[in-house]
């Protein structure tokens, strides 16, 4: 190793721990205040194997999904603003989206920017996955995907909150895909729930979106050395008149 | 000394003739100074240097792309090596050259002296043929010298050979050393092209680029006197002898020297320099070789006008395009109007009045935004009506109004009284002109006379209608269900129904949903009767109207009817309507009468009339007089004529034949026309005129900047010498069908070339909303599409939306389908039955492939529903056959969401040949497809196939009706709440948890 390619290994490699070790996270719960609507059961009649693959009892709408206490599932929460001109490549890892049940697993997924999405069909009854992006550089798409057909791979190639991927074979069917171009991102569980890791200190604008309630924003400061914690109440927009 | 025998002093003499030829000579130097001293000059001198610049910017940026390129630097690496390796055989090289210097001399001389001895060969044949056919005893002789020359030849023709031999393999050597170092300049070549074409430019441009003897060559050419030759400094023109410009009663050709100043207008790279030089902002359009409007086929002032022969800023004609811009110009360039040049140049917001003199016959001119504004209005205006202009006779109506015929059938005469005197007070954005328009609410006569004129005319079209039997309502229609009906079956395509304005600007889109009228007030205009009459067919009450038939049912067209009646404008009827005055009857009549008559017989006429009779004859002078016919079909006036000028050539007239009386506005063509159409009368200011002697053009109430778009269309009309190209059968085919398109308002509901599908913004989700109609021509049989124009039956089974019946008539339904066709370059009008051969691998692979796509789940096949909810359904695959034409329903198949964006029907599974290799393939795919391995075309065709070979029922639209009427369309309530908020699901207490 000639000196300068050690210096350089060196250097990066600092560089590497030492972000790790100054990058910290935010945290927090994301509650819904108000009346917990009840979701509707769909009806699956129409296709036998969505029908079967709920024998124990009927699938259920998911578009409010709230605990008792308001802990609100399916929230994309994100990185709006703050991190300036960084550029982030694409993981590897692949994402993933399952038609199973006749319902998308999960409901809410975030993806980078040219991150591979593989859409699987776990039913084996036909399915067609209608993907609707409204920026320019992501390409729309609606692939029939037969029983035989078990994987599709799709990628977005622009930032866009959100793409909203639907089935038109079984209308009940959506799913939405936040895509980002960095991965600062998280989707809360059932506990309302989530956490953004490896956040370089700085100060950001968080947002926490939900497919029906108004988004919220909140401004949030990270410290080299520890999490900071975000929380979030969203509640129903007011009344149409 | 002797005194001179002159009468003047010839030293004064000398020294006057001495001092004015000194000041001649000043003179002249001057007068050459001032002619030599252009403006244009130094406009050029200034781009060459703006020019240089960029070049070198240029191609110091090619260089460093490719020196940045991997094989460019392979290249140069090898040339370096070449070059070495050349370098340490110098001594080889150097010894071969001389060597092949020699061999080529020996070879030349071999062929000098072959060619000799060829001649004397040549020359003896000649002497021998001779000898033999004369017979002479010179024949064995010559035959023996023949034969002599003839081994020379040879022999020296295989020196030669062997010579030429030796070169070849000499310089095949040489050749050979030099090869690598070729190749690598060849290689280097191709990258460096284009900063090849660049630097070569720089060289003609750039001094410092240039040779010391270029330099000094191009500094001389443009030296004064001899830079007549062939200066760089020089005036550039465009010489179009096509082309005239009308000087006087002389045609000339026109010479553009635009380029002399706007140097840069046809280059990129300009956009950012200031004018001159800027590029022209619409190169894809205009001026390139590639553009359909190339600079040296029309020049620059066929579209912008002005005075293409002018060089410099005011005797080229500009034209300020603001008050502000006008104070600059004089500041800076001493800019003053050129008088009596009768086309200056259009100000910028004009510039595409240049564009009409050609596309005349066009419906829409693709890319003139401000035009096609300027169109939409002037069409929506209909300026047409009262003014003849030729580009509207037979492609648009002349009466857009409605048929006053049977108008006591439709409404009552207070309504009518208070819509003529204020129609923008019943509707506030109704396309129908203020005619009494009241400047000044204190003058009392003005007033008084206009309400007379207005009942004059009220009860002239109420004595003259005709009865019109109105069907009776066979039950009273729900207004809820008329207004669900309003909203979804498609009114909104032409219709809104907007009670008050929103003040948005007009857009081509906004005017197609105003192409009929805003459906506010119709409950206090006329009575669900006439509205249930006229949904249920318009053209029986007015045969010209352009409101098709929606083949309502009863029920639906009562509950349509109880709707529109329940909107009623109570203040509008509110106000009061004066009572009659017989002196102002009087007055009119006399007025009148008196134009045709002495006034003593208009006296005696006048007074032999009662006051009904005044009222008749004052309301048909008056509908004559305000050219109410030009608009309105109207009892006794079925023939009646436009009573404005034609406008073809308006915007041709000289300044001194537009009247501005005593207006005081700066006199040009443009402020006249846009006074004119702002306020029509305005003109008349302070003359004295008898109330019907005057200026009658009414008021549109338009916002300036449509006045801005219609002065646009009036400047266009003008007689500029037109260099219109023959239409080919394309383009009148496409033509005639856009008109047809236009006309009927198609793209307020479809997208037709792209544009349109207004209606589109009003529905849940697009798919359920009317097609669009991209590749229409290449995708359904013309023959099938003429009888769904005829009857239009139902395709889409889930779709409330519905296609009217428009009645066109063969004629203009042929135009349509011909301009879908030719549009998508589809010109077989004729096309046999498509059979698909069902006994092969493809269609056998088109069942698996069919079978694993699952199309049941959405289509219909014949009368079999679809397996899945009613919110999925699609078309009826057994009409496939009879609808569409297989070529397209192959690319169709290909990728559905290319031909229609986001529809909702998948691209089909076609499985690509990687996934026919696993060891289970043969068992999910089947022996069929494995057998096609892979071979997607043949999958397509395949599917198509079996698509085609569906059996059942092709029209069953009385299915489908059948089975919504009974199910209703819920789903497509259920589907707003996806993307919208339903307070009824919040409000809903049974579904909240706690």
């Amino acid at each position: 190793m000639s000196y300068r390619s050690r210096a350089t290994f060196i250097l990066t490699t600092g560089l590497i721990f030492s972000s790790i070790l100054t990058a910290g996270g935010i945290k927090g719960t994301v509650k819904y205040e108000g009346k917990i609507p009840r979701m509707k059961p769909i009806k699956m009649a129409a296709d036998p194997i969505c029908d079967g693959k709920h024998a124990e009892g009927p699938a259920r709408l998911e578009w409010l999904l709230a605990g008792s206490e308001g802990e609100l599932k399916n929230v994309f929460v994100y990185v709006k603003e703050g991190l300036g001109d960084k550029k982030f490549s694409a993981p590897e890892k692949v994402a993933t989206i399952d038609q199973n049940g006749c319902v998308y697993k999960p409901h809410i997924l975030g993806v980078q920017v040219g991150q591979k999405i593989e859409i699987l069909n776990s039913d084996g009854t036909l399915h067609n996955v209608h993907a609707m992006p409204k920026k320019k550089n992501n390409v729309a798409f609606n692939e029939a995907m037969p029983g035989a057909r078990k994987k599709v791979t799709k990628q977005f190639d622009e930032a866009e909150i959100m793409v909203r991927v639907k089935c038109d074979v079984h209308p009940w069917m959506g799913a939405f895909i936040g895509v980002l171009d960095h991965p600062f991102f998280s989707v809360t569980d059932e506990n309302g729930n989530f956490e953004i890791e490896n956040l370089p200190p700085g100060t950001y604008t968080v947002e926490a979106w939900h497919e029906r309630l108004p988004a919220k924003t909140v401004t949030v400061t990270v410290q080299a050395d520890g999490d900071a914690t975000a929380d979030f109440v969203l509640k129903r927009p007011p009344k149409k008149k | 000394m002797d005194k001179q025998e002159r009468h003047y002093n010839i030293f004064s003499l000398n020294r006057l003739f001495a001092i004015s030829s000194i000041f001649f000579f000043v003179l002249i130097v001057w007068t050459f100074i001032d002619d030599y001293d252009r403006n244009w000059k130094y406009y050029q001198r200034e781009f060459r240097k703006l020019e240089s610049d960029q070049t070198q910017n240029l191609l110091s940026a090619e260089r460093e792309r490719i020196q940045e390129l991997e094989e460019y630097q392979n290249a140069e690496a090898e040339l370096e090596l070449a070059k070495s390796s050349l370098d340490s055989r110098k001594e080889d090289l150097s010894v071969l050259g001389k060597q092949e210097r020699k061999l080529q001399a020996v070879n030349y001389k071999a062929e000098q002296e072959l060619s000799f001895i060829k001649s004397d060969y040549d020359a003896t044949r000649y002497r021998y043929e001779d000898a033999v056919t004369r017979g002479n005893g010179k024949v064995d002789n010559l035959k023996r010298q023949l034969d002599e020359l003839e081994a020379d030849v040879s022999q020296k023709n295989l020196i030669v050979q062997e010579a030429s031999a030796s070169l070849s393999s000499k310089s095949a050597e040489i050749d050979e050393l030099r090869k690598q170092a070729d190749d690598a300049m060849d290689e280097i070549g191709k990258f460096s092209r284009q900063a090849d074409l660049f630097e070569r430019k720089l060289r003609n441009i750039d001094p410092s680029a240039m040779t010391i003897s270029n330099r000094v060559a191009a500094a001389v050419r443009d030296l004064p006197v001899i830079d007549f030759l062939n200066p760089y400094i020089k005036i550039k023109q465009i010489i179009l002898p096509e082309l005239r410009d009308e000087l006087n009663f002389m045609r000339m050709p026109k010479v553009d020297r635009c380029t002399t100043c706007h140097l840069g207008i046809d280059q990129a790279g300009f956009e950012d320099v200031p004018q001159p030089y800027t590029t022209h902002p619409n190169l894809d359009l205009f001026l390139t070789s590639s553009s359909p409007h190339p600079i040296e086929e029309y020049g620059c002032t066929s579209c912008h006008a002005g005075r293409g022969r002018g060089t410099d800023f005011t005797t080229a004609s500009h034209s300020p395009s603001s008050h502000e811009q006008e104070e600059e110009w004089v500041e800076k360039y001493d800019w003053h109007e050129m008088h009596h040049w009768d086309t200056p140049m259009y100000p910028a917001q004009y510039t595409e009045a240049g564009c009409l003199k050609c596309h005349v016959d066009q419906p829409f001119i693709r890319g003139a935004d401000d035009l096609n504004m300027g169109l939409a209005l002037f069409e929506k205006t209909s300026c047409n009506s009262c003014h003849y202009i030729e580009r509207y006779d037979e492609t648009y109506a002349q009466r857009v109004g409605p048929n006053l015929t049977y108008i006591s059938s439709k409404t009552t005469k207070d309504w009518t009284y208070r819509w003529v005197q204020n129609p923008r007070s019943f509707r506030h954005n109704t396309w129908m002109p203020h005619f009494f328009d009241i400047k000044d609410e204190n003058d009392d006569e003005e007033k008084l006379r206009s309400s007379q004129e207005v009942h004059a005319i009220v009860s002239y079209l109420f004595n003259h209608s005709e009865n019109f039997s109105l069907t009776s309502l066979p039950r009273m229609g729900n207004t809820d269900r008329g207004e669900y009906l309003f909203n979804n079956l498609g009114c909104e395509g032409c219709h809104k129904i907007q009670d008050e304005p929103d003040n948005n600007p007009y857009t081509l889109a906004s005017l197609r949903q105003e192409h009929g009228p805003n459906l506010i007030g119709l409950g206090s205009k006329t009575t669900q009767k006439w509205l249930y009459s006229w949904l249920k067919n318009p053209k029986d009450y007015h045969p010209e109207s352009r409101m098709p038939n929606l083949r309502l049912s009863d029920v639906e067209a009562t509950d349509l009817a109880s709707y529109l009646f329940s909107l009623s404008e109570d203040e509008f009827m509110s106000s009061s309507i004066p009572s009659f005055d017989e002196k102002m009857q009087s007055d009119i009549a006399f007025q009148f009468l008196s134009k045709m008559n002495s006034d003593k017989v208009a006296r005696s006429e006048l007074a032999s009339m009662d006051m009904v009779e005044k009222l008749e004859y004052n309301g048909s002078k008056l509908i004559q007089h305000y050219g109410c016919t030009g608009c309105h079909l109207i009892p006794g006036f079925e023939d009646a004529k436009r009573i404005g000028v034609a406008l073809d050539g308006e915007g041709s007239k000289p300044l001194n034949k537009l009247d501005f009386g005593y207006l005081d506005i700066p006199h040009s063509k443009i402020n006249w026309f846009t006074q004119k159409v702002k306020d029509p009368k305005s003109f008349d200011k302070n003359k004295v005129v008898g109330p019907y002697n005057g200026l009658r053009m009414p008021d549109y109430g338009l916002s300036d900047e449509e006045i801005e778009r219609i002065v646009t269309v009036i400047l266009a009309l003008n007689k500029d010498d037109t260099k219109k190209k023959p239409n080919s059968a394309h383009k009148t085919f496409v033509e005639a069908g856009q008109w047809v398109v236009r006309n009927n308002n198609c793209q307020g509901c479809h997208i037709i070339e792209e544009r349109g599908g207004d209606i589109l913004s009003n529905f849940v989700a697009m798919e359920y909303g009317p097609p669009n109609l991209n590749t229409e021509g290449e995708k359904v049989q013309p023959g099938w599409l003429l009888s769904f124009f005829d009857n239009p039956t139902t395709i889409r089974p889930n779709l409330l939306v519905r296609m009217p019946s428009f009645e066109l008539g063969d004629e203009k339904w042929n135009n349509l389908i011909k301009y879908f066709q030719y549009w998508d370059g589809q010109t077989t009008p004729y096309e046999g039955d498509y059979t698909p051969q069902k006994n092969n691998v493809g269609y056998r692979a088109g069942i698996k492939l069919h079978e694993m796509g699952a199309c049941n789940n959405c289509h219909y096949y014949g009368t079999t529903q679809p397996l899945q909810t009613p919110q999925t359904w699609a078309p009826n695959m057994a009409l496939t056959k009879e609808r569409l034409r297989p070529d397209w329903v192959m690319e169709w198949l290909r990728d559905p969401q290319k031909i229609m964006p986001g529809t909702k029907m998948p691209k089909p599974y076609i499985p690509a040949p990687e996934e026919l290799t696993s060891s289970d393939a043969s068992e999910i795919f089947g022996t069929e497809i494995m057998k096609l391995s892979g071979d997607d075309e043949a999958m397509l065709r395949g599917l198509t196939d079996y698509v085609y070979a569906i059996p059942g029922k092709v029209d069953i639209s009385s299915e489908i009706a059948t089975f919504f009427s009974k199910n209703g369309y819920d789903f497509l309530e259920d589907l707003e709440e996806i993307d919208d908020w339903d307070d009824e699901e919040w409000e809903n207490e049974e579904e909240w948890q706690n």
